[in-house]
């Protein structure tokens, strides 16, 4: 367990300083410690403080709410390839953020976007608390997350149909691709403080979330509110994904599987897997921003969610093939 | 003493009115609940614990009722034991038995010398550290049935846990759950196997069509006029089972 903090710890650490240095003019890590922490070259504490800082810190950020939610909801739903994807919010939060883009309400201010994603995973999750209340059986939890997700797929294709000009169809194709450029501490003001409450709003659900590792019924015999449970899991991955979603566009994978990483080492109880999940997920979407800036080709910008899913799909499919014993 | 008690109750999953008008008393003491399939044993258990809210009637604990207890209360008084529970996650056996402590108030050090008391009794603790995937059947049962000790309330229900069982496993299941009985727990077990129900029971209840057909020490309630009339076999003079069942 401490090993496991050592490494990731150490290995984020890495990826912070590989991020900084990343970019159209590289620096050396000597430079970057130099912009950080004194202002040596003011251009370059300018491109560190106002570009890089936050891009790395939101792509932490996203990553973590991603990851926090995807072990959250996996508990819940007790289905190892449950992600926020599965739930409809990050759908929906996606259609949300479309429409603003669509009635070209985002030049109204920079915040109408985030708002409208925020808006369109609060619908979602209403839907999804009703859909959890009384006695309801999880399985319905899921099929009504399948059915609001297709939903949301299918109203965004439908928008995207109807997009007046090649330009508007190509924005709303670009920032269904997920991306952290060009971000500023203000998206990150925006985002942090609500991961950070999700984050502490899924953790609430910890416990509760082992015991129904023993079926609902156990569960509730030992004292599990199964409507409380459902509430703060999906009040959680609400607030996680729909600014995650708000802020940087849909990414997928990160959810499933950071989940599937930590297990190793922190054995198979969810309650115990949300923290590191948060913490590789973190790692995960900042790494697969380097990788998309390494790739990028100049005028060719590779999108986040381009990465997060060549990196995380074949990765999965080799943790599915390691593992396909392990699934009791 | 009565412990747990049901009151004229009638009810079942989803309205289905499976159980008809049952009133019973518990005390300390291993009671075995018996009857064909579908007699409302598993209801009867579940209502007991809360799962089911009756339709009529009231279940208490003690002399108050089940549903005026917060769920942390519940839970502090009745374990519950489902049949063929699942286990989703390959988890480590003493964090298993661990959720058992799930709405204890008592100090971790307290926590953690109930999950130790509960492996140590039902004969758990060498592999208190492997996962419950890798176990066999018999070990999987006693993991479980640990689980719901550790939580150590004075009343414990228990659906049908020796099933698909070996006849070592299921003496060993009954022997734990006949010692805890003998401790002054109040013990409800739904069991189909009629001998070892008779062995280790204080008392039969034997249910059938949602009703009390016969309650009891197991030598009153296990005669072969009430098990031809629930389930239509008799012995022959042998004492074999006749090998055709014969009309009721």
């Amino acid at each position: 367990m401490s090993r496991f903090f050592i490494i990731a710890g150490a290995g984020l650490v890495i990826l912070i300083l590989l991020s900084l240095m990343l970019g159209d003019l590289p620096y050396s890590p000597a430079q970057v410690l130099d912009a950080l922490f004194q202002h040596g070259d003011a251009a370059r504490h300018l491109i560190l403080w106002q570009i890089r800082l936050p891009r790395t810190l939101l792509a932490i950020m996203v990553g973590a709410g991603l990851g926090a939610s995807g072990a959250a909801l996996q508990g819940y739903l007790r289905n190892p390839l449950a992600d926020p994807g599965i739930v409809g919010i990050s759908a929906s939060a996606g259609l949300g953020a479309v429409m603003a883009l669509y009635f070209g309400l985002t030049a109204i201010s920079i915040w109408v976007l985030p708002a409208a994603a925020m808006v369109g995973a609060g619908l979602a999750a209403a839907i999804l608390m009703i859909l959890a209340r009384g006695r309801a059986s999880i399985t319905s939890v899921i099929l009504g997350g399948v059915a609001l997700s297709s939903l949301s797929v299918a109203l965004t294709a439908l928008l995207m149909n109807l997009s007046p000009n090649p330009w508007a169809l190509s924005e709303i194709a670009y920032w269904l691709m997920g991306s952290v450029t060009d971000r500023s501490f203000a998206e990150l003001a925006f985002a942090a403080p609500l991961i950070f409450g999700g984050i502490a709003v899924l953790m609430l659900s910890a416990p509760a979330l082992n015991a129904l590792g023993l079926g609902e019924e156990a569960a509730h015999s030992m004292g599990v509110s199964l409507n409380r449970t459902g509430q703060l899991v999906v009040f959680g991955t609400l607030l996680c994904v729909g600014a995650g979603v708000a802020v940087a566009g849909a990414i997928g994978f990160i959810g499933l599987v950071a989940p599937h990483l930590v297990r190793p080492f922190f054995g198979a109880r969810p309650g115990a897997l949300i923290l590191p999940s948060a913490l590789i997920g973190g790692i995960l979407l900042l790494a697969a921003d380097i990788l998309a800036r390494a790739l990028s080709g100049p005028g060719i910008p590779l999108y986040l969610g381009v990465t997060t899913a060549l990196l995380g799909a074949p990765f999965f499919l080799y943790l599915v093939i390691k593992n396909r014993r392990a699934f009791p | 003493m009565s412990m747990l008690s049901l009151k004229n109750v009638t009810g079942g999953p989803d309205h289905n009115l499976i159980l008809n008008n049952i009133s019973l008393d518990f005390g300390p003491g291993l009671t075995g609940l018996i009857g064909p399939n579908g007699a409302g044993k598993t209801t009867l258990l579940k209502t007991m614990m809360g799962l089911i809210l009756p339709d009529a009637g009231t279940v208490s604990l003690g002399n108050k009722p089940l549903n005026t207890l917060s769920l942390r209360q519940r839970a502090q008084q009745i374990a519950y034991l489902p049949q063929n529970g699942p286990v989703h996650w390959a988890m480590r056996v003493h964090d298993l038995v661990r959720l058992g402590r799930f709405s204890s108030t008592a100090t971790q050090e307290e926590d953690e010398k109930a999950v130790q008391d509960a492996m140590q009794a039902c004969a758990i603790e060498e592999f208190a550290a492997r996962t419950i995937n890798t176990l066999s059947g018999g070990e999987r049962s006693r993991v479980l049935l640990a689980r719901a000790l550790a939580a150590q309330t004075p009343i414990l229900l228990v659906d049908e846990p020796t099933n698909a069982l070996d006849p070592a496993q299921q003496h060993r299941i009954m022997g734990i759950l006949q010692t805890r009985a003998k401790a002054g727990v109040c013990v409800i077990c739904a069991i189909h196997d009629l001998p070892l129900a008779a062995r280790y029971g204080d008392r039969l209840v034997f249910l059938d069509n949602g009703g009390v057909k016969e309650d009891g020490p197991p030598g009153a309630v296990l005669t072969a006029a009430s098990f031809h009339k629930t389930y239509g076999l008799a012995f022959d003079k042998r004492g074999y089972l006749k090998d055709e069942p014969t009309p009721i």
